[in-house]
């Protein structure tokens, strides 16, 4: 087998087995530090989805949970593998489901004078029921219990792509060097079989190119050791990025050994490699105003629902945890997610200033 | 099937409704779904094993040439065209030709060293086709030449297409366009895309034999 044979290899299951990369790039969000912002998105817009066809996409969104998510309701989609490795049918979500860029009437506000508001015009002309954060700052519970929580999303790069199965053409690869997820938009012919295929629904569809794409990690920073945009901008510092197997840096810290940041929905069985930690939230609020401490704001089922049953387990570490700081005792755990020292702390790899380059 | 050498001065061949279309009688070509086994991806395999998909049965084919260029007309049923992709769900009614490129080429898409020639017509650009090289199912690979122009009609329910190409082909380009001559023979396998049932890919209906193609000299 050639070099380019074993590549092409990278990420598929083999008679049974994942072939993985010499190593992997993941991320981990530490959800009690977004502060919703959208500067990650914004970054991610500037830098990657600026030209025509590009208007609707958002390779990084935040949302806000819980909610339907962009593309609305897009857990309920299905795509993924089962337990036995099948992969599981899903469908391609429309844009207005992903929430397209409006159209405004600007010119016949500022100029004709024949219209005196602006109003926003979804892809097929009519009034937009629908967009990327529609049910932004909603969440869910009554007052005094209301709750929500920031939640960026972004292709999870997995170690078994749903995506790279799925295409037909052999488009889509993952990097031996580092496992991005790519699309080769040369051997893209636009069927969309990858955006059916993503149990996460993080690709799009440009109708300009006629080409499949999603986040691509920043893989060209990458190669010249910057951080991804969307971490390097975000102000909550809360975007760390690395390798899983860097035993010293904080993605293997917080995934592997504190075992504090969990995978979104594992069952969809594609090994994604973002992770989150999750988020913790102050006690219910009882019927007569007394705050129960058994009982999280945020419903501990809705966070399995998201994260799978070890989520209790990482909530309980991280308020141990919080608990020896507030008592002045050593925390590392604490002292990785406060980010003492920025890059350093946060992408210790990947920590060169873009403007130097 | 023979390719009737006609005057194209008095005559335009290019657009389907033309009369002269009337006055050659249309070869049925039989069509079937292209098999599950052979889709490129699991995902696809496993989506489309019923096989709800490839139900075009059959198309008619014709074709006349003038000693410089060929005209290819086919026409098939379709109840519900698919001209225009405004949304990520919708695919586009597709057709396209497939002609080897060397002597024993497989008509499922070719193989390694034995290449064929699509010509791909898609409703969504509906004036021209693209010619296609593949070696091999999901190897399909645009190639800047020749130019193919198409003409399009949807009406009563069915597609007429007629696909225009020079018969002369460039020597440059012999490994990737099939070259035409007068009073020779060819070999083409035909396949149609329904896009109102997401039919793209190698979700078609396509022809399971080679159809004789001769040019009258």
């Amino acid at each position: 087998m050639d070099a380019t044979e074993q590549a092409a290899r990278i990420g598929r299951d083999i008679d049974g087995q994942i072939v993985k990369p010499k190593r992997q790039l993941a991320m981990v969000f530490d959800l009690n530090k977004c502060l919703g912002c959208h500067t990650c998105s914004i970054a991610c817009k500037t830098q990657w989805t600026r030209e025509e066809g590009m208007e609707g996409m958002w390779w990084n969104v935040v949302n806000t949970l819980p909610g339907e998510g962009t593309p609305k309701g897009w857990e309920a989609m299905g795509g993924g593998f089962e337990p036995d490795g099948r992969q599981r049918p899903s469908r391609i979500p429309g844009k207005e489901e992903f929430g397209d860029a409006w159209q405004f009437n600007q010119k016949e506000v500022l100029f004709d004078g024949t219209a005196t508001h602006l109003e926003p015009k979804n892809f097929k002309g009519e009034k937009p029921s629908w967009g990327p954060n529609w049910d932004e700052d909603q969440g869910a519970g009554e007052y005094p219990n209301s709750h929500f929580f920031y939640f960026p999303r972004l292709c999870n790069h997995c170690t078994h792509p749903a995506c790279l199965e799925a295409c037909p053409r052999g488009a889509i690869y993952k990097r031996e060097q580092d496992g991005i997820v790519l699309i080769d938009d040369q051997k893209c012919k636009g069927y969309r079989f990858c955006m059916e295929a993503c149990p996460y629904k993080r690709i799009y569809y440009n109708h300009v190119k006629l080409v499949s794409q999603k986040c691509i990690f920043c893989f060209p920073r990458i190669d010249e050791g910057v951080a991804p945009a969307c971490a390097r901008q975000c102000p909550g510092r809360l975007r760390f990025v690395g390798y899983l197997d860097d035993e010293s840096g904080p993605i293997h810290k917080l995934v592997h050994q504190w075992k504090v940041a969990l995978p979104l929905h594992e069952e969809f069985g594609t090994q994604p490699n973002v992770f989150y930690v999750p988020p913790l939230s102050p006690p219910r609020v009882t019927a007569t105003g007394k705050p129960d401490p058994s009982k999280p704001r945020i419903p501990l089922e809705y966070l399995q629902s998201l994260f799978g049953p070890r989520v209790e387990e990482s909530l309980g570490i991280l308020e141990a945890e919080k608990a020896k700081k507030a008592r002045g005792e050593p925390s590392e755990l604490m002292d990785i997610l406060i980010v003492y020292r920025w890059p350093d702390h946060v992408f210790p790899d990947l920590t060169k200033d873009p403007a130097t380059l | 099937m023979l390719a009737k050498r006609i005057n194209f001065g008095a005559e335009e061949p290019g657009d389907p409704a033309a009369k002269i279309w009337g006055r050659f009688p249309a070869r049925k070509v039989a069509l079937v779904p292209a098999p599950v086994g052979l889709q490129p991806s699991k995902y696809i395999q496993g989506k489309w094993r019923d096989g709800q998909f490839g139900a075009t049965s059959a198309l008619g084919l014709q074709a006349v040439h003038d000693g410089t260029e060929l005209a290819i007309r086919l026409e098939w049923e379709c109840e519900q065209p698919v001209a225009t992709v405004i949304d990520n769900d919708q695919f586009a009614d597709a057709a396209a030709l497939l002609f080897p490129l060397s002597e024993s080429a497989s008509l499922i898409m070719g193989a390694g060293g034995e290449p064929v020639s699509i010509w791909f017509w898609r409703a969504d650009r509906p004036k021209v086709a693209h010619n296609n090289v593949a070696v091999g199912i999901g190897t399909s690979r645009l190639t800047s030449s020749p130019l193919i122009s198409t003409r399009a009609e949807h009406t009563h329910g069915r597609w007429a297409l007629v696909f225009r190409r020079a018969l002369a082909a460039d020597a440059k380009a012999a490994a990737e366009v099939a070259p035409f001559d007068p009073g020779k023979a060819y070999r083409v396998a035909l396949a149609v895309w329904r896009g109102a049932n997401a039919e793209r890919a190698g979700l078609k209906a396509f022809s399971p034999e080679w159809v004789e193609l001769t040019l009258e000299a």
